[in-house]
């Protein structure tokens, strides 16, 4: 093995500057990385509030290499659908619009442009990278906060007893013509559905996986770890929605125990400290697991042979 | 007084809008720890007698640089083709993949690269050093010593008494391990180099030793271990020689054995005896004086085999004496508990013929008393250094019977001591980075795949002949199937984990190797934490 990427190549659109402000070891600027190889130069960022407000650096600094609109919390979704109007009416065709959102600008505050922009079918690309909080406020919870997770609104004695939002299904249920979800730590399984989301005309959903190590309490080394973790646990799986109903799923994971991956994360210590959460963690994440195999299985008419050792584990 | 500032508004830019980038925040200054990428020792090199970079010529196997490849495996190993059908292969066992799922075959892959580089090999130095060196016995430690000492440039005449060199190798090692042309070959090679052989001549009879002292500027005696040592026992006398069996076997004769015999040995000669004579028709039995859980790991393989062919032990028993009864030789064995007879298990066997395959001692004879203290050679088990000035001594001659890579290595470092010495520095010996182990490893890199088998003869296929090779090694492909399971341990092969995940773009990606941009590097750790193989360490910046 050498270059062990088939998607991502060296010094090919590296369009982020070091010495943004981003934490150590933070998802959201790897993920930011990634999708700039795919999108190049001919691309907008539409930031909502949200990390990557800070990231990108205080006035008069930028850290990418593309224009950046910053924009107000609830309003990524139409701002985009702006700019790309605008765009259009210069003739500007090939430049994707991106708008760029945390969780929280995408789960809560943004949801009422979100839907708009999804129901109208803008041609836009929406990419929320979510780190399960607001963590640039200071670790509140939101919607995509996970079962069991501590957050500073979710304290130890009381941790988030609700589990998290399922944006793919709303997204779905739009019919919206893709939406997918992707991980920091499969690189190549990114890049390969964001090339695919910029073939496509319409509006565009990725929900993409980016652990926050402060907010997360973790070391900040395990950043991708985690998100692997996170992967090949069944509680964050990557698939893909077509036009709100064709799923397929991307990768079949090795289905580990989910305390393979609390057990990294300090905001996970409740939980591991009762097992009777832990099991119903464990049983949700199953029949979450399962009721998407058979939406794949629906789709596909069949089931790949790596999938029945994740079903069985199931049962 | 303040200045007043006079500017009109068109002079401002119309929205707050980016001026500058971020670059302008040396952000190294928020790290606690610095990654470092630096190359470490794989547990195979670290194991392997004669440290072969093995994760090194590997990942120029799986790039498809079989040049590159043989050329570093040359640099520690200058036989890859001998060691890949007859070394015991103790990387193996060390191998991370081992705890994964299955140790990479590496001396399979050896024998791949070794064999494709065959006929390649042997330049001659670019530069001449003027010096001469003599090696004295033209077996694998002289052959070993001479190629390294000639790569250095200097001019190397190896005295054998044989007419050809080789020494056990070429006399003894059935045609069906070690074919004659790869032995032939790798001695063509040293011939292209510009090694000089002086053959058929005997140091102690056709020359003197101090002659060659006087005539070259460093003398390496690699006279081996080839005296017979048979153990003294009545009628040991009525015995055949195993040895001399062996060596009429390679030179193409076919002697009639037939029925029972039995072979008696302490090690590698033993298995081998007993399985020519399995080959030549006869039931041959292996009288051995330790358990079958004491063989040494370097004759378990060569065990094995002869297992697979139908050879018989006898385990943990010591001949006590021989005699000729009716044109049968009636063998009185005892059990041996390793220090002595144990009493009153003495018991006679009765073989058509009994062969004594005993590992053999070196001859110090025609050396001076300086250097001896009875019988034995006193000499500096890594550099062959004698109490002698100029006189070196490698291989079996001072360790006594080994395995061959131990014999390639005692060479290998001996040839380093003497250009040390005729350079007028001090050898040092070399010393290896810290070994990677398992932990290191991130396996989710890496999915499961079974050891890739190399071709073989069946048991049963193998025993009608003694000349077909009974390993058939790798084909390319199988080869690069193989290379590609390896983790490449400790050594950086250009993978670009660290650059794909590091958040802060401060790994840039320069002539295809990973470089780490201090200036930006916020120290977060995902790039030692992601490195598959253990080579980016995190090191601490300051103290608190």
């Amino acid at each position: 093995m050498s270059w062990a990427w088939v998607e991502v190549k060296p010094n090919e659109n590296d369009l982020m500057h070091p010495g943004h402000l981003a934490c150590q070891g933070c998802g959201a600027t790897i993920a930011a990385r990634l999708a700039l190889k795919v999108l190049g130069r001919k691309a907008v960022f539409v930031i909502p509030a949200s990390c990557w407000s800070v990231i990108d650096g205080a006035w008069p600094q930028h850290a990418l290499q593309i224009p950046v609109f910053h924009t107000a919390f609830e309003t990524a979704a139409i701002a985009a659908t702006g700019i790309r109007a605008a765009l259009d009416m210069k003739g500007k065709h090939d430049v994707h619009v991106v708008a760029w959102a945390g969780d929280g600008g995408t789960f809560d505050i943004g949801l009422q442009a979100l839907s708009g922009a999804a129901e109208r079918n803008e041609n836009i690309i929406y990419i929320t990278y979510d780190n399960e909080a607001y963590m640039n406020t200071g670790i509140q919870r939101s919607s995509s906060t996970p079962l069991g997770a501590w957050t500073t609104t979710t304290p130890d004695e009381r941790p988030e007893d609700k589990p998290k939002k399922n944006m793919m299904e709303i997204l779905a249920a739009h019919r919206v013509p893709y939406a997918a979800t992707a991980s920091i730590a499969y690189p190549d399984d990114f890049i390969r559905k964001l090339k695919k989301a910029t073939q496509v005309k319409g509006f565009r959903f990725i929900h993409l996986f980016s652990p926050c190590p402060p907010g997360w309490k973790m070391a900040s080394n395990l950043s991708v770890r985690s998100a692997r973790l996170a992967v090949e646990t069944k509680i964050f799986p990557l698939y893909e929605i077509e036009d709100g109903e064709v799923y397929t799923i991307t990768h079949w994971p090795k289905g580990l125990p989910v305390e393979e991956y609390f057990k990294l994360q300090g905001r996970f210590k409740p939980v591991l400290k009762d097992p009777d959460r832990l099991a119903y963690i464990q049983r949700y994440v199953e029949t979450q697991w399962e009721k998407l195999v058979r939406l794949h299985e629906a789709s596909h008419g069949y089931l790949p042979e790596e999938a029945r050792a994740t079903i069985r584990s199931a049962i | 007084m303040a200045k007043k500032y006079d500017f009109k508004a068109s002079e401002l830019p119309i929205s707050p809008m980016t001026l500058t980038t971020t670059l302008e925040n040396p952000t190294g200054g928020w790290r606690s720890f610095k990654p470092v990428i630096k190359n470490k020792t794989a547990p195979c090199t670290a194991t392997c007698p004669t440290k072969v970079l093995i994760p090194h010529f590997i990942d120029s196997l799986v790039k498809g640089d079989l040049d590159m490849a043989a050329n570093l495996l040359h640099r520690n190993n200058p036989f890859p083709s001998i060691t890949g059908r007859l070394c015991h292969a103790p990387c193996e066992l060390p191998c991370n993949r081992g705890k994964y799922d299955e140790p990479i075959s590496i001396k399979q892959l050896e024998r791949f690269v070794g064999d494709y580089y065959l006929d390649k090999k042997g330049k001659p130095p670019r530069r001449e050093t003027g010096k001469r060196v003599a090696i004295v016995g033209g077996g694998l430690a002289g052959m070993a010593a001479a190629y390294y000492l000639r790569s250095k440039g200097h001019e190397v005449v190896i005295y054998d008494r044989n007419p050809n060199l080789g020494g056990y190798l070429r006399y003894y090692v059935p045609e069906y391990r070690l074919p004659l042309a790869v032995l032939d070959a790798e001695v063509g090679a040293l011939e292209r180099m510009g090694v000089k052989f002086v053959l058929n001549t005997e140091v102690g009879k056709d020359i003197g030793f101090e002659e060659l002292k006087e005539k070259y500027d460093a003398v390496i005696l690699a006279h081996g271990s080839s005296a017979p040592a048979n153990p003294d026992f009545p009628g040991v006398e009525l015995l055949k020689s195993g040895w001399d069996l062996m060596k009429e076997v390679r030179e193409g004769a076919r002697p009639k054995v037939s029925g029972k015999v039995a072979v008696l040995g302490n090690g590698y000669t033993a298995f081998e005896v007993a399985r020519v004579l399995r080959r030549l028709g006869a039931d041959p039995f292996v009288i051995y004086p330790t358990a079958k859980i004491r063989i040494p790991f370097s004759d378990r393989e060569i065990f094995t085999l002869a297992e697979e062919e139908g050879v018989k032990f006898f385990f943990a028993k010591v001949p006590l004496k021989a005699e000729r009864r009716n044109g049968k030789v009636i063998l009185t064995v005892a059990e041996w508990d390793g220090k002595d007879i144990v009493p009153a298990t003495e018991r006679e066997m009765e073989f058509e013929e009994v062969f004594l395959a005993y590992e053999g001692t070196a001859d110090h004879g025609f050396l001076p008393d300086t250097i001896r203290t009875d019988g034995t050679l006193k000499a500096d088990r890594r550099s062959g250094e004698t109490p002698l000035e100029g006189v070196f001594v490698a291989g079996e001659s001072v360790s006594g019977p080994s395995p061959v890579v131990n014999v390639i290595y005692s060479g290998r470092s001996v040839a380093a001591a003497v250009d040390a010495y005729l350079r007028g520095r001090t050898y040092t010996p070399e010393s290896m980075p810290e070994v990677v182990g398992y932990e290191r490893i991130v396996t989710d890199y890496f999915p499961k795949a079974p050891r890739v088998p190399e071709m073989r003869l069946s048991p049963t296929e193998r025993i009608h002949s003694l000349t077909r090779e009974e390993v058939l090694g790798y084909t390319q492909e199988l080869a690069m199937k193989e290379a590609e399971r390896c983790f490449n341990c400790g050594f950086c092969n250009a993978c670009g984990n660290c650059y794909v995940f590091c958040p802060d773009y401060t790994i840039k990606w320069v002539h295809g190797r990973p470089k780490v941009d201090y200036e930006y590097c916020k120290g977060c750790g995902v790039c030692s934490e992601e490195c598959p193989r253990g080579v980016i360490d995190m090191v601490k910046e300051r103290e608190f």
